[in-house]
């Protein structure tokens, strides 16, 4: 039994806020999109909503190299738009590299941008700009920041990315994957502390995949860059040390992945419990299942255990 | 910043090439117009006798009075009013001094019917040459010396010697002169010198002849003749332009106030400040319709420009976005667009702005502020374009949302627009356009705009209406086609801004092109009367008026007899115009031409209203004829009353000094020649259309008309052509969408035509209905009866048709060019 004294300097003590130490942390975010109204339809007045992230939790460590993965307007993108400081959440928390996105001023937000983030986009022709070289599309967010246009630094990226030989080529010059390559080195012109890359591989084939996927983890693993890649590809998703499954908006799961004393990976998969307590069930679970509308949970000694509800227990309503 | 324009050379380039082109016209135009208003200035003074437009101050001495005892103190006088001359009026004022000492006119007592005014001019040693004898010396008594020009003295029997008896003085010649043909200005003053005058004073049985000589000048100031003493400034006609005739005319009357003296006898003559009161009347006129016309091309040249602003930083959307998410600040973005349109925008406006130099014409300050504030419009717009468009670093337009709803700012700055244009033109209709008020001149382009929001406005109501009456169709291509245009709507209000007032300025531009050449051709009928008019100053042989009629190329001759005559009514009788004519055949003859001619009476004459009162009354011309008033006639084609009596009778069988005439102009001037080899005028509808059309400010009115409603067409078809490619990329994706679901490329084709074809059809509509309507609105602000020299309020013979032209060309062109335009989406090429 505790003594008095314990119980106080427990109530006394401050315990450690959410999320304390991450690097990324998101807690409760939502994004709403809205417009003022609509000249179709009957209801011309009505303002219109899509709710693209409806309280999504997130913890993310420096350094750590993670996927995010999820069904198509899951909000996987919006996520990213907003941790890259593009975006603004309409409601909860978001903080990178110790920065509020919420409470930010623009001119802190075109910081945060500027040296914190770095951003991949999909496509490969959008990362970069047609008409410069490889090189001067690395130097271009030095400029952009006011910085001199360190020649040496981008030479160096693009050798760390093997994409050297490339530097006084334009994009049309370039393959898929060397394009990409040279996208990760302008994201990682001004240093960043985080690469934020949405489906960095999703126009390339497996093989130049796996190469544009080694140089991010290269960049993760040199740099000690936190990255986090939305991604639909398995290579890029099941070599990661997590994965992170969003649904509806939400963090629905987390596969994490060590590596065996035999050498092997091991991959587990997590269901998400946030900190109201809520739980995504898998879908195909509660589709074998049959599980509906409720289900019942009966504590045990070391689990809870979850059951459909029985059907002629269910009140009339 | 270059490579970005090099990336996307093709809209930058085509930005330049307008921002030059439009920079050249409103710095070229203006200089023209100027020359043209300066060039009908000069005309105008030029035709006029100097004299006329010289400034003279005569002293006219009294009984009491002799201010002036010496010719050499006149002499010095002339300085005295010439630094009286208000400033604009000294510029336009040459150095040459004429002063003068005229005495009054006396009859010679020795010499019937004849009369002599002595006169001294201070240049006429330089104008005159004696030939005879020697100049006048001064005089003796009572006798003056006095010298004429050789042929007057060959005319009157005049030779060296000659004593001539006046009242109360006589005259001894003493010399005879020829004029020196290059004391131009001197002859112009003193052409009685050179000429003896004739005239019949009305009540005199005999005609009188009146003569001058020169004489000494201290003599005629120190005699008792009551000399006059005149100063004549003479102007330079080229020194007085447009934009100084202002201050010449404010200068003329300023000038009367400070020389005029009634007390001592002194006062100013001249026309110049009539003259140029008629000239500024026009002109304002000119320069409010101008006004309005460059106020319209301007509107339409910087929306045109805008709309290549906005392709172009539509091309660059995709690379600012990306800088903007490497970490641009808007700043940085903003300036890095509008440096590639100023880097565009900027040469091309200079450049253009320098080649207007080649084109002749003052400079006015439009010429530099037009190109300057093209390019600056320009840029600022690429700058607010950008600004708004990467305010926030990701781009959240949806496409599932047609158009957001419009700020109060912005409904509040349309109401403003549409207030401002609706009592800008009810100003404009209770003041007039030739105020000189610039709102007011601008007053019709602000209505334009006004109809252009007002358009924007309604432009989703058919539009929904359609799309739901194609809905229930049977084929997809007019619903497809019409969606499309739906969702453009938002993209549509740049292109109805520019395209409404280009065809509704250009429809009215059109219109008073035609109105004007209207008004000038019925102007030329009136005067002349006939295709072709011969006039004689005797009468016509009925043999030769057969010969004329049946020459080849001759369709029709009516004779007539035009003079004057005296009506013998009450004491004395009244003058007359008289007009001999078979109206019939008349009515015939210039049948279908834009002339009305009053209708025949059964018996009996056509009298103007004085005389309509008469029973009956007598004229002596072209023979005696008693005359029975039938009816009553105001005026009548190509006869000049001139204030007098107008009578109008059946033809007078043998009497004939005009020929009224239908058909060839050269066969009936080889006709005339053959027949009447001397004395006969031959005269065309067609000459004189061209002599009223070449008059320099109709002229630079049509000209420039005509030049800015091209502009204007011109202007409005790359608006059309540029809203259609900057939906170009859009429309490929949607046409290579419906090309999978079997779309044909006709069907294709007509999709695109069923797309752009609503923003036309409507905007068309309001342009046309606003063009058409103008003239109206305006009210009797702008009377074209004027250029074409026709009463003020002449009903205009101006049809509708041009601008319709006009417009259905510019409409036909745009959706043409769409049919076309739109196979070349599907393929991907546009």
């Amino acid at each position: 039994m505790p003594s008095l004294a314990d119980l106080e300097a427990q109530a006394g003590a401050t315990s450690p806020a959410f999320g304390a130490n991450a690097h990324i942390l998101c807690d409760n975010l939502v994004r709403i999109y809205k417009t003022e109204g609509s000249s179709r339809g009957s209801d011309r007045s009505a303002s219109v909503e899509v709710v693209a992230l409806q309280g999504l939790d997130l913890l993310i460590d420096k350094g750590e190299l993670v996927a995010i993965v999820g069904a198509s307007g899951s909000g996987k993108s919006t996520l990213l738009n907003v941790l890259s400081g593009l975006d603004i959440p309409t409601a909860g928390l978001a903080r990178v590299a110790g920065m509020d996105l919420l409470s930010m001023t623009s001119r802190d937000r075109l910081r945060f941008r500027r040296s914190i983030v770095g951003f991949i986009w999909q496509q490969t022709a959008r990362n970069l700009l047609p008409y410069l070289t490889a090189r001067e599309n690395v130097t271009l967010p030095m400029k952009l920041a006011g910085r001199r246009a360190d020649k040496s630094r981008a030479g160096d990226l693009l050798e760390l990315l093997g994409v050297a030989d490339c530097a006084a080529r334009r994009p049309g010059e370039l393959s898929g994957g060397q394009q990409q390559r040279v996208a990760i080195a302008v994201a990682l012109a001004n240093s960043p502390e985080v690469i934020l890359a949405d489906e960095p591989t999703g126009e390339l084939d497996s093989d130049t995949s796996e190469e544009v996927f080694a140089a991010l983890r290269g960049a993760n693993r040199e740099l000690g860059v936190t990255c986090v890649i939305v991604t639909h590809d398995p290579t890029v998703s099941e070599q990661v040390d997590r994965t992170i499954g969003i649904r509806d908006g939400r963090t629905s799961s987390e596969t994490l992945r060590r590596t065996s004393q035999d050498g092997g990976v091991i991959a587990e998969e997590y269901a998400v419990l946030d900190r109201a307590g809520r739980l995504q069930l898998p879908r195909d679970f509660m589709t074998e299942l049959e599980m509906e509308r409720r289900v019942r949970l009966e504590l045990e000694r070391d689990h809870i255990g979850v059951w459909p509800a029985d059907r002629e227990d269910e009140p009339n309503d | 910043m270059i490579r970005l324009l090099n990336a996307h050379k093709g809209v930058a380039a085509l930005l330049s090439v307008l921002v030059l082109s439009v920079s050249l016209l409103i710095a070229a135009l203006p200089r023209m117009l100027e020359a043209s208003y300066d060039e009908a200035a000069h005309r105008l003074l030029s035709s006029n006798p100097p004299q006329l437009t010289s400034l003279t101050v005569s002293l006219s001495t009294s009984y009491w009075a002799q201010p002036l005892e010496t010719a050499q103190q006149a002499v010095a006088k002339d300085g005295e009013w010439r630094a009286a001359l208000p400033p604009a009026l000294r510029q336009v004022t040459s150095d040459e001094k004429l002063v003068s000492i005229e005495s009054e006119r006396r009859q010679i007592w020795n010499k019937r019917n004849h009369h002599l005014t002595l006169l001294w001019v201070s240049s006429s040693d330089s104008a005159v040459r004696y030939v005879k004898g020697r100049p006048p010396g001064p005089k003796k008594g009572t006798r003056f010396d006095v010298a004429f020009a050789s042929s007057v003295a060959a005319q009157v029997g005049i030779k060296v010697g000659d004593v001539l008896r006046l009242d109360g003085l006589t005259a001894r010649v003493t010399g005879l002169y020829e004029p020196i043909t290059g004391a131009k200005a001197f002859w112009a003053h003193y052409d009685a010198l050179g000429r003896v005058i004739k005239d019949l004073p009305r009540g005199a049985m005999e005609e009188q002849m009146y003569l001058a000589g020169l004489t000494d000048g201290d003599s005629l100031a120190s005699s008792h003749t009551r000399p006059v003493y005149r100063w004549s400034m003479t102007l330079k006609p080229e020194a007085v332009t447009a934009r100084n005739a202002e201050a010449v005319r404010a200068g003329v009357t300023d000038f009367g106030h400070r020389v005029t003296d009634d007390g001592a006898g002194v006062s100013l003559s001249t026309n110049l400040d009539r003259l140029m009161t008629q000239f500024l009347d026009r002109l304002s006129l000119t320069r409010a319709l101008m006004s309005v016309l460059l106020g319209a091309l301007i509107v339409v040249c910087v929306g045109t420009n805008a709309l290549a602003v906005r392709l172009l930083t539509e091309r660059v959307r995709g690379d600012l976005t990306l800088m903007r998410a490497r970490g641009a600040s808007l700043r940085q973005v903003v300036l890095m667009a509008t440096g590639a349109a100023a880097l565009m925008a900027v040469p091309a406006a200079l450049a253009g702005y320098l080649i207007s130099y080649a084109v002749p014409g003052p400079v006015t300050p439009i010429v530099h502020i037009g190109p300057a504030l093209l390019a600056a419009a320009a840029v600022a717009f690429c700058a607010a374009w950008v600004a708004g468009a990467h305010r926030k670093p990701l781009d959240q337009r949806r496409d599932d949302i047609v158009a957001a709803r419009p700020s109060p700012r912005r409904i509040a700055f349309e109401v403003l627009v549409v207030a401002l244009g609706v009592g800008g033109v009810q100003l404009l209709r209770s003041r007039g356009l030739g105020t000189g008020d610039p709102l007011l001149a601008f007053a019709p382009m602000l209505l334009a705009l006004a109809v252009a929001i007002v358009t924007l406005r309604v432009y989703p109501l058919p539009l929904r209406a359609l799309v739901g009456l194609t809905a229930r169709g049977r084929t997809a291509s007019p619903y497809l086609g019409l969606t499309m245009a739906a969702r453009a709507a938002a993209s549509v209000a740049l292109p109805v801004l520019t395209l409404v007032p280009a065809l509704s300025i250009g429809a009215y531009g059109a219109a008073t092109v035609q109105g004007i050449d209207a008004a000038q051709r019925q102007a030329a009928w009136q005067r002349i009367g006939a295709e072709i008019r011969v006039e004689v100053d005797r009468n016509i042989p009925a043999g030769v008026v057969d010969k004329i009629q049946r020459t080849p190329g001759v369709d029709a001759v009516v004779p007539a007899s035009v003079g004057g005559t005296t009506a013998e009514v009450g004491f004395g009788g009244r003058p007359a115009t008289l007009v001999a004519v078979d109206l019939e055949a008349y009515r015939r003859l210039v049948a279908g031409s834009p002339l009305t001619l009053p209708r025949a009476p059964d018996s009996g004459a056509l009298v103007s209203r004085n005389l309509s009162g008469m029973e009956s009354f007598d004229v002596a011309w072209p023979t005696h004829i008693s005359v029975v008033p039938k009816g009553t006639v105001a005026s009548f084609p190509g006869v000049d009353v001139a204030g007098q009596e107008l009578i109008v009778v059946p033809p007078v069988k043998g009497k004939a000094n005009t020929l009224l005439v239908r058909g060839d102009a050269d066969a009936v001037r080889a006709a005339v020649k053959t027949g009447i080899p001397s004395g006969a005028v031959v005269r065309t509808v067609d000459g004189e259309f061209a002599a009223v059309s070449a008059e320099p400010l109709a002229a630079a009115l049509l000209t420039g008309l005509k030049v800015i409603t091209l502009a204007l067409a011109v202007y409005a078809l790359i608006g059309v052509a540029i809203a259609f490619v900057s939906r170009a990329p859009e429309r490929s994706r949607a046409h290579a969408l419906l090309a999978v679901l079997g779309v044909t490329g006709r069907q294709t084709r007509f999709l695109t035509l069923l797309e752009v074809a609503p923003l036309l059809v409507l905007t068309t509509c309001a342009g046309i209905a606003l063009g058409l309507g103008l003239p109206k609105l305006l009210g009797g602000g702008v009377d074209l009866a004027a250029y074409a020299g026709l009463p003020p309020g002449t009903p205009s013979l101006a049809s509708q048709t041009p601008a319709l032209v006009f417009a259905v060309c510019v409409v036909l062109i745009a959706l043409v060019g769409s049919y076309l335009g739109g196979g070349h989406a599907k393929s991907g090429r546009s």
